[in-house]
């Protein structure tokens, strides 16, 4: 009967939780029958995978029962277990329930595929006490002689290397048993597995490399991730010389391997990281890439033309040669491929070719998507600061696109361009402003809207004929919703600075007094009387705008341990007033410690507190500099005894049971920086630094000040010993 | 239907397994019973996550037999194994003293369920060789069994590592199902 259920074109349409849920009971029979179980698995399966919604009873309750299937060998029950085992996802609190069993499943079974699938379903489920249980299981199943536990092992252990590397960094020597397993999947995942064993590491990953290097991967998967990894680490670690040949050895040996991919990815790698390599290394890896371009395969095209766009202007010397090869493929019919070679075009052309391609590009520009149009802009950008004076054809390009239809990813990108052209061509500033102005009448982002209307008014005022603008900002304040309307009155009034137009610009104003929009009113009366005030310059803030959202971020961030206080801003500001650079703030800030320099600016600091009495041995004073990262805490030490000196100042906090102090680094949570020896009435600095971390609160922290002490009589040395002293507590924010 | 005559036919003909849940404290046996029963050795046990479920052959009889976990966390999860039940095992560490207050609170909470309404039950009281075990009369009265009335009960001295009393205590639970 359920068979031909099952072929009914509706079936899935009956499928309904609470009637699954109850078919469900036929798991708690004592005898299971594959016939009666498998089914309706599947029909939970099926529901769990389309995102029906279970609640809490309901999903521990066909846990639960599912787990009684534990006690039936039947494989295909056992197979279809493991699989809804997988979908349920268990709760933390109840996934304990098959721990046992399916460490009995890897300790016990002789039985390969229970092995590998208990493997693969703890890599779903496993929490952190079940693998203290099992990781000496998943050990012996990485060396495994069956391919298919052995490779869930290793695939257990790639998810786990985001939680628990240090446990699964222990299995190093099983896992480099498998680098030379003839599967290549195994081969590939033990691959994987090292190299996140050893990337935190630039030593260990050097020697990694080599010795993979060596190893001549026979699978081309491994060998394209392993060029990858290559590429990842170059960008973030120094190699010595040593290694650095033989990987670019290793890499131009693979541009002469037969896989496409491989040889891709050494292309890639070497064009990106072209400082390191030799001459002739950079020449074979772009050809290469030019051989890609005629391949019979649309994806090897595609890939070598995308590279060479990429790192067409790094080695344009080298590409100019030969632009034929590109401009075949102008008359692809693939379009997005068509794109790529005359954005790449575009980056190598010179005065002769320009308008030609210019040309070309117009035939088809509305055939191309988004995202190629953006890559054209790119390279328009590139091509008018390197040709100034073919600013107006391509002006006049780009503006054609901003007038076609498109995103708005699209259109913000080329506003973007605009402006960055603005800044770095003067010649071109009253073309641009046009095609702003232009762009103005029929933008439909509202954001990008109100920025070009802002942009308008801060650079129209300055432009060769600024009565043109006004007409454009003039027609938004008819046209468009109060959000515009008030920009646009804003815009205008920067106009008015213009003495020759500042009665048609008030009489522009006038008439927004009557807008049905109060902002657009307000706006429009303030500006008038600022006008008949002649006041045209920016309201000056107190601090400069950068700093204030600075310091706003951070009290958004710290919540209320932080509250806004504008003379703490204003402390800020008269700072930088003292200190025109603000960098030798800083060197004075922290003397002679980079680390602590390189944080840069203070977002603020706290007022100096004096952590003890005035008349005391040692007068402590401490002042907490906060950093978006982190506070560190500056304690000023002042020794006013005449026979002692101390060394080696350090403050040790008292943090609920735990005590911050040692040499640590910042990602730890703290950082010590002990003082330099303090002299005999004399005084010396001590800097803790402390990582805020997020959901910060304040804490009032008992603090001790650590140090060894030498007494002195007269000029001989007595006696040295480590002391400590307690000092008031400190409020610090913490996790 | 044919599933429905094939229960018929395996109830009829005795071919239905019987299922057995062995229950109790942390620590008292359990495990080691099961494995004593199924395989006739006595194996090396860790403290059970969750549950082992074996099907053990005792005189030409297919006992389905559950043994749970019995730490604190894992008892409240012992009624999700109630239905279908047909007999309850209750292992008691006889030198446990201090904890069998505990192990009562445990049982009559598990008595109680519905699930288990008319089960038998069978308590061993485990671990005879060790010295200073309590004996099955001393056990039974601090667990208070004389008070159950509604179902069949039997108390039984046993040692699981030395394979005594687990017969005696099967056989008793054995006849007594098959005679309903």
């Amino acid at each position: 009967m359920k068979k031909h259920e099952a072929r009914a074109p509706d079936f899935l349409s009956e499928i309904e939780k609470t009637k699954v849920l109850q078919e469900a009971k036929c798991f708690d029979a004592s005898c299971n029958n594959p016939r009666d179980c498998i089914p309706v698995m599947c029909k939970v399966v099926y529901l769990l995978s389309k995102g029906e919604a279970f609640t809490e009873t309901e999903s521990t309750e066909i846990f639960f029962r599912a787990c009684k299937l534990y006690q039936s060998s039947n494989p295909q029950i056992r197979k279809m277990l493991y699989f809804l085992l997988k979908e349920i996802r268990p709760k933390e609190s109840e996934v304990f329930m098959i721990t046992s069993s399916l460490s009995r499943d890897l300790s016990t079974s002789e039985n390969s595929y229970f092995k590998a699938s208990a493997l693969r379903v703890m890599a779903k489920i496993l929490d952190p006490t079940m693998l203290i249980q099992m990781e000496r299981f998943i050990k012996v199943a990485i060396v495994d002689s069956n391919d298919n536990v052995s490779s869930a092992a290793l695939f257990l252990g790639l998810k786990l290397c985001k939680t628990h590397l240090e446990v699964v960094k222990k299995w190093v020597t099983e896992v480099q048993e498998k680098l030379t397993s003839k599967n290549s999947t195994i081969h590939f995942h033990a691959m994987l597995l090292l190299y996140e064993m050893k990337k935190g590491d630039a030593l260990a990953l050097s020697k990694f490399f080599e010795s993979m290097m060596n190893l001549s991967l026979k699978s081309p998967l491994a060998q394209t991730q392993l060029i990858r990894f290559i590429r990842f680490s170059l960008k973030t670690s120094k190699f010595e010389t040593g290694t650095m040949t033989n990987i670019e050895k290793f890499l131009t040996d693979s541009l002469k391997r037969s896989q496409d991919m491989v040889v891709y990815e050494a292309a890639k790698t070497i064009c990106e990281h072209s400082e390191y390599m030799q001459g002739y290394t950079i020449t074979s890896a772009l050809s290469v890439l030019q051989l890609f371009l005629v391949s019979s395969k649309v994806t090897t095209k595609f890939a070598g033309i995308k590279t060479l766009n990429t790192y067409a202007m790094k080695h344009a010397s080298y590409l100019t040669d030969s632009t034929g090869e590109y401009e075949n493929l102008l008359t692809e019919q693939n379009r997005s491929l068509a794109t790529m070679a005359i954005s790449t075009l575009l980056k190598l052309s010179t005065d002769s070719n320009i308008d030609k391609l210019l040309g070309m590009i117009s035939n088809f520009m509305n055939e191309v998507s988004d995202e190629f149009k953006i890559e054209l802009i790119e390279s328009i950008k590139v091509l008018c600061l390197r040709m100034p004076h073919k600013h107006q054809q391509l002006n006049k390009f780009v503006g054609d696109i901003l007038k076609d239809e498109g995103g708005l990813q699209l259109k913000k990108i080329i506003i973007d361009t605009l402006l960055q052209l603005f800044d770095s061509l003067p010649q071109a500033k009253d073309t641009i402003l046009m095609t702003l102005a232009e762009f103005s009448e029929d933008c439909i982002y509202e954001n990008l809207h109100l920025r070009v209307i802002h942009f308008l008014g801060e650079h129209g005022p300055n432009c060769k004929n600024p009565s043109r603008l006004i007409r454009f900002i003039y027609n938004r304040l008819i046209l468009e919703k109060p959000s515009i309307r008030a920009a646009a009155v804003s815009a205008l009034f920067k106009f008015s600075k213009i003495k020759e137009l500042r009665s048609s610009v008030m009489t522009l104003i006038q008439k927004c007094l009557e807008d049905k929009d109060d902002e657009v009113r307000e706006r429009a009366a303030f500006y008038l009387s600022r006008i008949s005030k002649n006041d045209f310059d920016r309201p000056s803030l107190p601090i400069p705008i950068s700093k204030l959202e600075k310091i706003l971020a951070h009290c958004k961030n710290t919540g209320k341990g932080f509250a806004f206080d504008i003379q703490v801003t204003s402390e800020v500001k008269e700072e930088v007033k003292k200190a025109p650079l603000p960098e030798k703030v800083n060197t004075s800030l922290f003397s002679n410690i980079p680390e602590l320099n390189a944080l840069g600016q203070p977002l603020k600091s706290s007022n100096n507190m004096s952590l003890t009495e005035k008349n005391a041995e040692f007068v402590v004073n401490c002042v907490i500099h906060y950093f978006t990262s982190c506070q560190v805490l500056e304690f000023k030490i002042n020794n006013t005894l005449s026979d002692v000196t101390l060394s080696g100042v350090t403050a040790s906090l008292h943090v609920e049971g735990t005590t911050l102090e040692g040499l640590l680094r910042i990602e730890d949570g703290i950082l010590m920086y002990p003082s330099q020896t303090i002299g005999k009435n004399s005084s010396g600095v001590s800097y803790v630094v402390i990582k805020k971390l997020s959901g910060s609160r304040k804490a009032s922290v008992p603090t001790f000040l650590k140090y060894k002490v030498t007494e002195y009589q007269g000029d001989t040395e007595l006696a040295m010993f480590d002391d400590e002293y307690q000092i008031e507590n400190i409020p610090i924010e913490l996790a | 239907m044919g599933v429905l005559f094939s229960r018929l036919f395996s109830t009829l003909f005795g071919k239905g397994e019987i299922r057995i849940l062995i229950l109790g404290l942390d620590n008292a046996g359990k495990t080691t019973l099961l494995y004593k029963l199924q395989l006739n050795q006595v194996i090396e046990t860790v403290p059970t996550i969750g549950f082992n479920v074996e099907t053990v052959n005792y005189n030409n009889l297919q006992l389905q037999v559950w043994d749970l976990g019995g730490q604190g966390t894992i008892r409240p999860y012992w009624r999700c194994y109630y239905p279908n039940t047909n007999a309850v095992i209750y292992v008691i560490d006889s030198t446990d003293v201090d904890r069998m207050d505990t192990a009562k609170q445990e049982m009559i909470t598990m008595l109680q369920e519905s699930d288990l309404k008319g089960v038998p039950l069978l308590v061993f009281a485990n671990k005879q060789d060790m010295p200073g075990a309590l004996s099955e009369v001393q056990v039974s009265q601090m667990l208070g069994l004389s008070l159950i009335k509604n179902r069949q009960w039997r108390i039984v001295k046993a040692s699981a590592k030395l394979g005594e009393g687990i017969s005696e205590g099967l056989d008793w639970l054995i006849a007594l199902l098959r005679d309903s």
